[in-house]
């Protein structure tokens, strides 16, 4: 599944980032590196962008950013 | 003995600046956001008897910059020439600091690896084997509370002391190390990390503004098999699980905490995000014009009774007359009219503002504030850059380096000023007491004075969607990109500090420029209105040019001579205003707020050239150290200009359509 697709307080276990190099190396850079955890945190007023803990930081992405990156549910 | 050189390096947000300012005695700004910091900022250091030069850069996550201000200080880790480097990272993101620090040695095997936040490690009962990090790495550890000056000795002690050539390499899978070791062999001479360089051609990023020798025709041939065999990824997480592997060895979890976001939670709800910001900036608002009354008076009242004191004491050293009236009517009038009236909103404002930023809002405003921003083709890191404009635009324009996009980022510096500065504050509040609110210093005066105070910042930020968007469409073609945003723990802010340090700086800075611009301003708008040729003064000759385009657009003459003659700073439209209409009109008082009305009455005010002055006050060119700034950020006179012209055509246009209202009303 995306990981736009996880509900607030939901976890995620990243398999694969869908996106152009430099999207991808700034991604990995931040911790959305396969195998990692994600939680999806809280979604903004407008429902983008959608706040992820990774790795201990709390990081923003906009919905489309977030739909490159394939997760698996660990509901 | 040369003078050893230090450099600062960091994720973002990690306390370089305040390690920066506890080093040097400097104050640096500091903030809790990311991209708080955008250029390399230059210190001194004493230690005991030897001097260093101490750099603080902008943060950045790894050595692949994203931005502007992480190249900014990837060139200066990789190319430039610096003794040691100092790591920071936060405590908290030991593996992602981890990473930085890993991928830093391999360029710069000289560094000390400081560990911030450890008061609150501490709180969270995590224990760091610093001994063991240290032991790993082959580099001194220390953990400071940098915010605290805890542990600085010893930081201190081990820059001082630092003194290691053996670079730690990351070991990679063997085809990418030989493939390392054949293009490194080929390279040109010179000073600069060849593994690294190596790495990075590999990736097919050629450096080549650093590297002027490299020839890439030379290389394609040994550069041909490790294309076909490199991926980014295998590099990437090497470094990534060196650095897990590392963390997990020093690092002790008590067990898994969570973190409460409940409070997060609620100023980001569809409900209640966007209510909870405007109540935020009313609140500061109102705070800022119901304190500043109290100062303001005073201040008043002393001026007065000094101007008075002054005048009789010149006029009894019987200067010559003309000398007087230029120094006390001109110069001296017009510096403490901006002290009295002008300072004190400021100086309240700005304090207010630095506790919100160091406790960690703006982040969370440019979170909710990123859609809209993304339906308008920009950034949501605008809205970082739009509230740094609050305080002055010339920051903001800077600020905007932290945009990755070179579009977003320009339609960020264009904007910039639809959002008033702090010092087109007070003149956005006279004019409101006076003709909206009518001057009144009770409670709900100001109340109401806020309301339409927030309302004009709002109208701010409407015209700023609207126009970047339009900006999208036109000159600046292109749609959103990526947008990634640290959210930072909240901070107690530090409010002695802050009002210190914004009251002192902040004050010195301001009082500065009244002394520098109000005052030679003064004496300019003095003589101007009092030199005379074929018996009709200067300023009138002016003022009756510009009369005729005043009145078409529902201003005068006056109003416009005003706003061109406060180019080098906002603060002084207002007192030319006035000292011109009172030199117009003969009189010699300085007035309050109640006088001033009914000057401004006697010149043919209303209610709409109010209303026309305050658009005109948020629309139009922002001053000329903006116009300086954003000539400087996009290297380009054009923009420049179109800066210069663009929002005085939106704020023409309002007076346009206001006077076109008060025909029908």
């Amino acid at each position: 599944m995306k990981l736009s697709e996880l509900s607030d307080s939901e976890v995620g276990v990243i398999l694969q980032v869908h996106h152009d190099v430099t999207m991808q190396n700034r991604l990995y850079d931040l911790g959305f590196f396969p195998g990692e955890k994600v939680t999806c945190l809280f979604h903004g007023p407008f429902q983008s962008p959608i706040a992820y803990l990774v790795n201990g930081a709390v990081i923003a992405l906009r919905k489309t950013d977030a739909d490159g990156i394939e997760v698996e549910d660990e509901n | 003995m040369k003078t050893r050189t230090v450099a600062l390096i960091g994720n973002p947000n990690v306390g370089k600046s305040t390690i920066f300012n506890a080093l040097t005695g400097l104050h640096q700004h500091t903030g809790n956001w990311s991209g708080k910091t955008v250029s390399n900022m230059r210190g001194i250091w004493q230690y005991e008897e030897e001097k260093m030069v101490i750099y603080d850069l902008p943060g950045t996550v790894s050595l692949t910059p994203h931005s502007l201000e992480e190249e900014v200080a990837r060139d200066f880790i990789c190319f430039s020439d610096y003794d040691v480097a100092v790591v920071v990272i936060d405590g908290l993101l030991l593996e992602r600091g981890l990473q930085l620090v890993l991928q830093v040695l391999e360029v710069h095997p000289n560094t000390v690896l400081c560990i911030n936040f450890m008061d609150i490690l501490e709180k969270k009962k995590m224990v760091l084997d610093l001994e063991k990090l240290s032991m790993l790495l082959h580099i001194p550890v220390v953990g400071v509370t940098a915010r605290e000056g805890k542990g600085m000795n010893d930081l201190c002690k081990a820059i001082f002391s630092a003194q290691n050539d053996q670079p730690y390499f990351i070991s990679y899978p063997n085809y990418i190390e030989e493939c390392i070791s054949v293009i490194s062999k080929n390279l040109p001479e010179g000073d600069y990390p060849s593994r690294w360089v190596s790495l990075k051609l590999m990736e097919g990023d050629f450096l080549f503004s650093h590297l002027p020798n490299l020839n890439k025709s030379s290389l394609s041939h040994v550069l041909e098999i490790p294309r076909r065999v490199y991926q980014g990824e295998v590099v990437l997480s090497a470094i990534h699980n060196e650095a897990k592997y590392l963390s997990v060895q020093v690092c002790h979890y008590p067990k898994e905490e969570r973190r409460n976001f409940s409070w997060d939670r609620f100023i980001t709800s569809k409900k209640t995000g966007i209510p909870f910001m405007l109540l935020l900036l009313f609140l500061i608002l109102f705070l800022t014009i119901r304190l500043s009354n109290i100062p303001s008076s005073w201040l008043f009242q002393f001026f007065h009774w000094t101007e008075e004191k002054m005048m009789s004491f010149f006029l009894s050293l019987s200067l010559p007359n003309w000398f007087c009236n230029l120094f006390v009517c001109g110069m001296y009038r017009t510096l403490t009219w901006v002290v009295s009236v002008m300072f004190p909103p400021m100086a309240i404002f700005f304090p207010l503002f630095t506790i919100l930023e160091d406790y960690g809002i703006l982040p969370r405003i440019a979170f909710n504030l990123d859609r809209p921003f993304e339906k308008c083709h920009a950034c949501g890191k605008q809205a970082l850059t739009m509230c740094m404009g609050l305080g002055c635009n010339a920051v903001g324009v800077m600020g905007a380096r932290i945009i990755d996009s070179k579009r977003e980022r320009m339609i960020a510096i264009l904007t910039n000023s639809f959002l008033p500065c702090n010092g087109r504050f007070p003149t956005l509040i006279a004019m409101i007491s006076m003709f909206l609110v009518g001057v009144n210093h009770s409670l709900w005066g100001s109340v109401f004075s806020s309301l339409w105070l927030t309302f004009f910042i709002v109208l701010g930020v409407f015209a700023t969607f609207v126009c970047s968007y339009l900006l999208s469409k036109t000159v600046l073609r292109g749609y959103p990109s990526s947008f990634v945003l640290e959210i930072p723990a909240y901070r107690k802010p530090q409010f002695g500090k802050v009002l210190l340090y914004s009251i002192w700086n902040r004050g010195l800075f301001v009082l500065g420029r009244a002394v520098f611009i109000s005052a030679p301003a003064g004496i300019v708008i003095w003589l101007l209105s009092n030199v005379q040729i074929q018996g009709v003064t200067i300023l009138a000759i002016l003022r009756d040019f510009l009369n005729p385009i005043g009145v078409f657009f529902g201003l005068d003459g006056m109003i416009l001579l005003a706003f061109l003659l406060g180019f080098p700073a906002n603060e002084i439209v207002m007192p030319i205003l006035l000292l011109g209409y009172l030199s117009l009109g003969g009189l010699v008082e300085i007035p309050d707020f109640v006088m001033m009305k009914s000057i401004l009455l006697q010149q043919g005010w209303s209610f709409w050239t109010a209303l026309s002055f305050l658009f005109l006050c948020v629309f139009h060119f922002p001053c000329s150290t903006t116009i300086l700034t954003i000539k400087k950020e996009t290297h380009s006179w054009k923009w420049a200009t179109f800066a210069f012209l663009f929002p005085t055509m939106i704020g023409l246009f309002c007076c346009l359509v206001i006077r076109f209202l008060s025909f029908l009303f």
